[in-house]
Parts: structure tokens; C-alpha cells; sequence
């Protein structure tokens, strides 16, 4: 490791990865990136923190509109995103794999006795060993099992080490889970409150802008603007279908490096009026933001999936 | 010199190659005496990549290679190039390619900065869950994963699994017990955590391409 950067705290290093930092700084980072040890380990530490909590859906405001509109410009970031999820994926599956410990495990961990262990160990050798009968006084074969026998307290040792760190991490989600049921369990009180409120209300207006997109060309046209006001909840939006070969649909909402769903329809029939063949979504507004967006179509026959179509569209979101 | 030892050509380059001598001096200068040549090279040619490459730069591979190349030809011609260390060289190289990059006119999308910033205040842009359904490309990355992460030694795959699993305010906790487990320094964890991260996912995307 070579001189460290103090002065670049861990926003900054994300800064720097956004593209939010002032022109000096992201030029005196952009140097030590490449020629600092300790930098450049700190800023790939960054990143993949950064790329792991948009795949969690940790990053809002700012910081999420950036990674969408610099970040996830290129290619190869493109590809660390798809790398997190699968990881991500990973991760849930193995959680699902593994139950969590009901008693908190730290407690059980730490009643063990110490030395039962290596007790234990030396029981099930001297077991092992009168059991298929190779108990011999010479010393070499004493020598011979005693290293043997320190081989396995090791490996007994370790796998009581590996054990314990599992366990803590476990804990660690236990205690991360508790706190989540615990902010439910407030929020189902609330609604229990509320709901003698809501069952008196007067019914809710809605407000719903309604669009309708044309089946894309292949000329160079810009995408149309969906032009939505502030005070939109709902999104009605209607696609014009050229052909109608499949007897069901299903459209994705993707983001603009299309990488991310951020609302999937039901299986949808296209219905037949004055525009001809169109696929009617009703979405809630909030998936969107300004900012380039496309829904892509497929056709659903018998379980596969054929890409139909593409609408790219860009939001313009009224103050 | 992607990865392996040969500098390869692209239109960026001129026809200059270094030979086998030259190439494995200018390992050994690059090194700077840390006894793993090859590793630092690799490392050398991430980070240029990564430079270019937060810059909006086409082609950052090809980019990282013309710096590196030229590097490796001014350090023959000059028999050794003392004015600065040699990871300090490689930046001030890379600029001068970057800069030329530049003037060239072949540059991509370096306009997303200059985008103004959306009015985004909410996070209502998801990501993928358990209810998307997947892609068939994402179940054979998925896949490839497993397998890369099965190539790792029991240690690295331990650790790489610990070190970013969990939600963000428990990583801090979780990573310090890690640091003390693995006896290492949190930096020193933070660096042989990203080295691992690094090699799987280009093993997964190997893996990607092969199939």
C-alpha cells in the first residue's frame, strides 16, 4: 500500500463513481485510482457496494437518478448489475436454504464448554480406533496417531470456528428480521386503527392520465413524451398492437439501460377498438419518474415467451 | 499483452510489439520489486480499464492496452523510465491516450454528464425480486456463478459470500467480525475481496461466452 487518500471519505469515492464530485477532486481521484493501492482497492470496494445496493433497491433521489443516467452508461457496468443480482439471488437462496436459528444462537454458541470439544474429539479418535482395532503401543504408530489425532482436533477446531462465524452472521439477520416483523407489526396496528377511518370515508377519485402508444418503426423517429401531471396516480396506457398472433401478452416496464423490471402486467388479451388491436395497462404513475423508459412486449404461448415489440417513450413529469 | 503477455493491436495502436525480453522487463519494472509480476500487471491493466471506462470511453480495453503498450515501448527506448513511479506513469500515459481519444472524435457518450440531473426524489425505481420471473440469461448466469464460485478455494468462496451478503447496516458489523476471522486488516479484507469479485465475475462471464 502506498500514501493513503484521507481526505476521500466513502461518499466522495461514491461521488466520484456518480459522477458527482466537483472537477478537481474527481480529476485528483481519477489519478489515484490508477497509481494508489490503497484508493484504488477503496474505490472497488465502493463500487460494488454502490452496484449492491441499487440491485437491493437501496438507492434513492439523487443517488439512483445518477446511477441511472451515468452510471449504467456503459457496458461493463452494465454487467457488474447483472453479476450483483445473481448474487443477490444467491444469497436469498441460500437464506432459504438455511433456516434461521429460532433461540438466538450467540447464547448457544457460548454455553458450550470450551473444552468439550476437543474432549469430544479425543473420545470419538480413541472410539474410532479400539473399534477397528489398530490400538498399538509402538511408538512409532503412537507417533503415527497422535498426529493423526491432532489433524482431526484441527479440522474439529476449524469446523467449531467456521460454525461460530456462520452463527454470529446468523444472528446478525435474526436480529435484522426481528427489527423488520417488529416495524410490521407497528404497521398492521396502524392499519387496524385507520381501517374504522377508511370504512366511514368518502370513496377516493383517482386520477389517471391515459396514453396511447403507436407500434414502434424502424425509422429514426424520437420516442413520444409522456407528458404527466403531478397530481397522477394512475397510468392508462394503451399499445397499438400491428399484429395480433398470440392470444395473450405480457409487457414489461424497463428501465432505460433495460436491465430492470419496474412493473410487469398480467397476462393480457388485446382488445379490439377505433385504433385497432391494443393492449390496455393501467399502472400505478409512481413507477416513473422523468427519464427514458420502454415497455417491452412478449407473446405467451404455452409456457415460452416470444419478443413481440419494444415501446421506448420518454417521461416528462409536470411540477 | 489482454491478460496473457502479447500486446495486441487495434486501430488505436501503432505496430510497435514488444518482445519477449522487453515485455517481461517491463513486468518486472511494473512490479517494482513485489515478487508477483504477473498479478500486478493484470491488476494495472483492471484499473486502466476502470479509468477509461468511468469516462465514457469506447473501447476502455483497447485504451488500457495502447497506455500500457506505449509505457512498455518508452521504457525500451529510454532503458528506464525513473521520473515517476510506475503505477504514477501508467496515469499520466493514460491521460495522454485519453486526451487523444478524445481529439480523435470517436468518443461515445461523454454527454450523459452534461444531462441535467431529473427531479427523481423517491425510490420507486425497483429492482428485480423473487416475483420477477427470470430470464434465460439470467438463469444461466446464475448458473455459471455456482460453477465459477465452486472453482474457488473453500476459503475465498467463504469469504466473498460473507463479505457482501446482508443489508446494508449490518455490512459494517459483519465485515469487521470477518476482518478479525481472516486475521487481515479491514483494508486488507476490502482488497482480497474485491481481487475474488473481480476474478469471478470474469469467470462468469467466461463462462457466459463458452456456453
Amino acid at each position: 500500500m502506498n500514501s493513503p487518500a484521507p481526505e476521500f471519505e466513502e461518499r466522495n469515492l461514491m461521488q466520484h463513481l456518480l459522477g458527482l464530485l466537483p472537477e478537481a477532486d474527481q480529476e485528483r481521484l481519477d489519478s489515484l485510482s490508477v497509481s494508489d493501492d490503497t484508493v484504488a482497492a477503496r474505490l472497488c470496494d465502493a463500487e460494488n457496494d454502490l452496484v449492491d445496493a441499487y440491485v437491493r433497491g437501496d438507492l434513492a433521489g439523487e443517488d439512483l437518478d445518477r446511477f441511472m443516467t451515468h452510471y449504467l452508461t456503459s457496458e461493463r457496468r452494465r454487467r457488474k448489475v447483472l453479476f450483483a443480482e445473481s448474487l443477490l439471488k444467491l444469497e436469498k437462496e441460500r437464506k432459504r436454504v438455511t433456516p434461521l436459528p429460532l433461540v438466538p444462537p450467540r447464547a448457544a454458541v457460548t454455553k458450550r464448554p470450551a473444552g468439550r470439544t476437543r474432549w469430544t474429539a479425543w473420545a470419538a479418535v480413541i472410539v474410532v480406533s479400539v473399534a477397528a482395532g489398530t490400538v498399538v503401543f509402538d511408538d512409532l504408530h503412537v507417533r503415527q496417531s497422535l498426529s493423526g489425532i491432532t489433524a482431526a482436533l484441527r479440522a474439529l477446531e476449524k469446523t467449531e470456528r467456521e460454525r461460530t462465524d456462520e452463527l454470529k452472521i446468523q444472528e446478525a439477520r435474526t436480529s435484522d428480521l426481528l427489527a423488520q416483523v417488529s416495524r410490521l407489526e407497528g404497521v398492521v396496528t396502524n392499519l387496524e386503527s385507520a381501517s374504522g377511518t377508511v370504512a366511514n370515508a368518502k370513496p377516493l377519485l383517482v386520477r389517471v392520465a391515459s396514453f396511447l402508444l403507436s407500434a414502434p418503426t424502424r425509422g429514426i423517429e424520437a420516442p413520444p413524451v409522456l407528458t404527466v401531471p403531478s397530481d397522477v396516480e394512475q397510468l392508462s396506457v394503451r399499445l397499438k398492437l400491428e399484429e395480433t398472433e398470440f392470444a395473450r401478452y405480457r409487457v414489461s416496464l424497463k428501465s432505460p439501460a433495460g436491465q430492470t423490471v419496474l412493473w410487469q402486467s398480467p397476462r393480457l388479451a388485446p382488445e379490439r377498438g377505433q385504433h385497432g388491436a391494443v393492449l390496455k395497462l393501467n399502472l400505478p404513475a409512481e413507477r416513473v419518474k422523468n427519464g427514458a423508459y420502454r415497455f417491452d412486449v412478449v407473446g405467451l404461448d404455452q409456457g415460452q415467451e416470444e419478443p413481440v415489440a419494444s415501446y421506448a417513450f420518454n417521461v416528462h413529469r409536470e411540477e | 499483452m489482454r491478460g496473457g503477455g502479447v500486446i495486441s493491436r487495434t486501430r488505436h495502436k501503432q505496430d510497435w510489439l514488444p518482445s519477449a525480453e522487453t515485455f517481461q522487463r517491463f513486468l518486472a519494472w511494473l512490479d517494482a520489486g513485489g515478487g508477483t509480476p504477473g498479478e500486478r500487471y493484470l491488476e494495472m491493466r483492471r484499473r486502466l480499464v476502470d479509468y477509461f471506462d468511468r469516462k465514457h470511453c469506447l473501447g476502455a480495453d483497447d485504451l488500457a492496452d495502447e497506455t500500457l503498450n506505449r509505457v512498455a515501448r518508452r521504457l525500451e527506448e529510454e532503458g528506464a523510465i525513473n521520473a515517476s513511479a510506475p503505477a504514477q506513469y501508467c496515469y499520466i500515459v493514460a491521460r495522454f491516450v485519453f486526451f487523444e481519444y478524445l481529439r480523435r472524435g470517436d468518443r461515445s457518450a461523454v454527454p450523459y454528464d452534461e444531462t441535467p440531473s431529473t427531479e427523481t426524489t423517491s425510490p420507486v425505481l425497483q429492482v428485480a425480486d423473487e416475483r420477477e420471473p427470470e430470464s434465460e440469461e439470467g438463469t444461466r448466469r446464475f448458473k455459471c456463478l455456482e460453477q465459477c464460485l465452486d472453482q474457488l478455494p473453500a476459503a475465498d468462496r467463504g469469504l466473498i459470500l460473507a463479505y457482501y451478503s446482508g443489508e446494508r447496516s449490518t455490512k459494517i458489523e459483519q465485515r469487521r467480525e470477518l476482518a478479525a476471522r481472516f486475521n487481515l486488516t479491514p483494508n486488507a479484507l476490502a482488497i482480497r475481496a474485491c481481487r475474488i469479485r473481480n476474478n469471478l465475475e470474469e469467470c462468469v462471464s467466461a463462462c457466459m461466452g463458452k456456453e
